[in-house]
């Protein structure tokens, strides 16, 4: 730049800093506004200034944690109607869960899809739902070749197969890494949780995810009061808030418990196959140690603990 | 490159002191409309996407007989060996009844009733040469045909546990072979051709699926939805 063209641009404001001043003012201040504006709908919704001013779920004191299921539980109470039997439940002693697929099983009928969402209070509208169906051609296992939206007459179609996908709970997980706020972590018994009151919805976990396995509730999630599911515990399936992110935890609210996960009770054909991977003699063991089970992206290396395997007999068809 | 002679500072602030007088007011008319105009259009909300909770039942598909079996014929409610005892069957018998119409041999090869039940206590399963057992003990039965499947179910890789992973914790509740399958005809039409549930409607289920160029994909792709719908709404706003 010469310096005649400087010489010109002085003295006072030109046209162009006086917009970018203006401009940037402005919008700062719109965004400041904006971001303001939740405040204003603090009676109204699950938002609160308690919960908004709540501690991180592991650095609450159990005083402070008993506060804060009181409150979560009133504010579900005076929306959904409905008095929730809300708990935090602790990974167990001694137990790490895995899951096992069985591919040559699946027919792809999304039974396992809908008894998530009805078991852990997902958002019927807009629709979220942790577990997508891939509909694949025979012969390959390409993920991006899945299609989660196929709608037929009646399944299993001849010339696919199908492939459930759901958070892999990895023992390496790169969601975990990638939030700035640690509001999802691994718990001892290797599930994958996120503190909703902590998550701030910046979606990197989303994005880090290599399975597409997290949801992000782009605006209020709504439920209709009569399905709602009062069995609930903090990290899982009480009703989230707009701007957080959810995932499937495994069901850890019955699975700490002893229970199955809703998606493994209501598979029609027994292709879900879950328990203790520290005890030898569990079914998930049992396959680990007979079948040759194989994990999506292994080279990603984010050592999943969610398994797919076939049957050594399965010749890729099915009457 | 020539830096030119550096300017004093001041100069550019002024300039700033300058702007602020016009955007001060700009600031307050924004603020006022974030605060009291009106509701920015929201993302559409779709129908109620619940499926209905029968659909989800995690009954088996079959109940099955205990010990001794029992069974409704004729508004009667009996043991097989009630009616059984009381007259003798013939020497192979395959589908021609006068009794039990509803049963349909599809089951390979298998058409005599007494390669699995026995011909003399009909409350009893046959596993051959004059061996029988309870009809709770069904896996024995099917085991003396299709062993590398009985392994694989009592390993848990084929069929289902229901209640608990654990036996420590609760009930573990094995569902037993002839609770999915058909003894008769075990190709149950509840594990092959069933209708699908609905498909995700969802904003953003992760990846979006390959290209749908069906009605379908269509309908459901709900920001499309969303476009049309505020595009609907520019234009009675415009009229
Ligand atoms: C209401 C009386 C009644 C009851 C109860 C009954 N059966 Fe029968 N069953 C018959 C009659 C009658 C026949 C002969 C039908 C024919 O020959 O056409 C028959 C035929 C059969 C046959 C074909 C072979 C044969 O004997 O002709 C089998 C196998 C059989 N029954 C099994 C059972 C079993 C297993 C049960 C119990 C779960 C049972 N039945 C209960 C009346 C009964
Ligand atoms: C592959 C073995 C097998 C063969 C072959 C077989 N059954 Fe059965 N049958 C069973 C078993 C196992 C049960 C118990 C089913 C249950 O618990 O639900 C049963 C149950 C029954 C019952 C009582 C339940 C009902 O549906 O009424 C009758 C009656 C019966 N069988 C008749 C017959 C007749 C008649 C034949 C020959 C045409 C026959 N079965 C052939 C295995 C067999
Ligand atoms: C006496 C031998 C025998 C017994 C006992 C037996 N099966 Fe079978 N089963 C067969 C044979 C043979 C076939 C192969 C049919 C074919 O390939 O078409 C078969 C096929 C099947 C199939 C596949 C059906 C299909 O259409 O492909 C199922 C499922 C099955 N059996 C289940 C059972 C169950 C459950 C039991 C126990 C109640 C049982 N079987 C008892 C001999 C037996
Ligand atoms: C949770 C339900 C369930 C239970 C319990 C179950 N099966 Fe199956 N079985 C299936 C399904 C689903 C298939 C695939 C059937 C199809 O393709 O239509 C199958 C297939 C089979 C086949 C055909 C061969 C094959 O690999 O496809 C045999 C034989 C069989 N089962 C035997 C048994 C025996 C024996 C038991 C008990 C030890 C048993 N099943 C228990 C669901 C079950």
């Amino acid at each position: 730049m010469s310096a005649d063209t400087q010489q010109q641009q002085k003295p006072g404001v030109s046209r162009r800093s006086f917009f970018r001043g203006a401009l940037g003012a402005a919008g700062g201040m719109a965004a400041v506004t904006t971001a303001l504006k939740p405040l204003l709908e603090f009676d109204t919704s699950e938002y609160t200034l308690e919960g908004f001013l709540q501690r991180h779920y592991k650095e609450m004191t159990p005083e402070e944690l008993d506060a804060a299921l009181a409150r979560i539980a009133e504010a579900v109470e005076k929306r959904y109607e409905v008095r929730p039997e809300l708990r935090d439940v602790k990974p167990m002693d001694g137990v790490e869960f895995g899951y096992a697929l069985n591919l040559s099983r699946c027919i792809g009928c999304r039974k396992c899809v809908h008894a998530c969402v009805a078991e852990n209070n997902q958002s019927r509208s807009p629709e979220i739902q942790y577990i997508r169906v891939l509909e694949m051609p025979r012969g390959s296992i390409d993920m991006e070749k899945g299609d989660h939206a196929y709608d037929r007459p009646t399944v299993p179609d001849a010339d696919h197969f199908y492939m459930p996908v759901q958070c892999h709970q990895c023992a390496n997980p790169p969601c975990v890494k990638v939030c700035p706020v640690e509001a999802t972590w691994s718990e001892d018994d290797g599930i994958v949780v996120i503190d909703y009151d902590w998550c701030i919805g910046c979606r990197y976990c989303e994005a880090a995810c290599p399975y597409w396995a997290r949801r992000f509730n782009f605006a209020e999630p709504q439920i209709p009061k009569e399905d709602i599911n009062p069995d609930m515990s903090y990290l899982s399936n009480r009703p989230r808030q707009k701007g957080v992110m959810e995932k499937c935890h495994f069901c850890l609210h019955r699975t700490r418990e002893g229970k199955l996960p809703a998606c493994l009770e209501v598979c029609p054909v027994g292709a879900r196959k879950f328990g203790n991977l520290l005890d030898p003699k569990s079914e998930v063991s049992q396959i680990l140690r007979t079948k040759h089970v194989f994990v999506l992206k292994e080279e990603v290396g984010t050592l999943p603990r969610f398994f797919y395997y076939f049957d050594d007999d399965y010749h890729g068809e099915r009457k | 490159m020539n830096q030119g002679t550096p300017q004093p500072r001041v100069d550019r602030f002024r300039g700033h002191r300058f702007s602020a007088y016009f955007v001060a007011p700009v600031f307050f008319a924004l603020a006022a409309w974030f605060w009291f105009g009106p509701e920015l259009e929201t993302l559409p909300e779709a129908n109620d996407t619940s499926v209905h909770a029968s659909l989800l039942s995690t009954e088996p598909h079959r109940t099955i007989l205990g010990d001794p079996p029992r069974v409704h014929v004729n508004g009667f409610d009996r043991t097989c060996m009630e009616c059984h005892r009381l007259f003798q069957s013939e020497e192979a018998k395959t589908q021609k009844l006068l009794q039990h119409e509803h049963i349909r041999m599809e089951h390979g090869p298998n058409v005599d009733c007494y390669i699995c039940h026995d011909a003399e206590d009909r409350d009893q399963l046959t596993l051959g040469n004059g061996v029988t057992t309870k009809f709770t003990d069904v896996v024995s039965l099917c085991a003396r045909c299709h062993p590398s499947i009985v392994d694989d179910w009592k390993l848990g890789s084929h069929g289902r546990t229901n209640g608990y992973w654990s036996a420590d914790r609760g009930e573990v509740r094995k569902l037993v072979c002839t609770e999915c399958h058909d003894p008769h005809a075990p190709r149950t039409p509840a594990m092959s051709k069933i209708e699908p549930l609905p498909a995700p409607n969802g904003w953003r289920q992760g990846n979006p699926a390959p290209d749908h160029h069906d009605s379908h994909g269509h309908k459901r792709d709900p920001l499309r939805e969303a476009l049309r719908r505020a595009s609907e709404h520019h234009e009675s706003h415009d009229k």
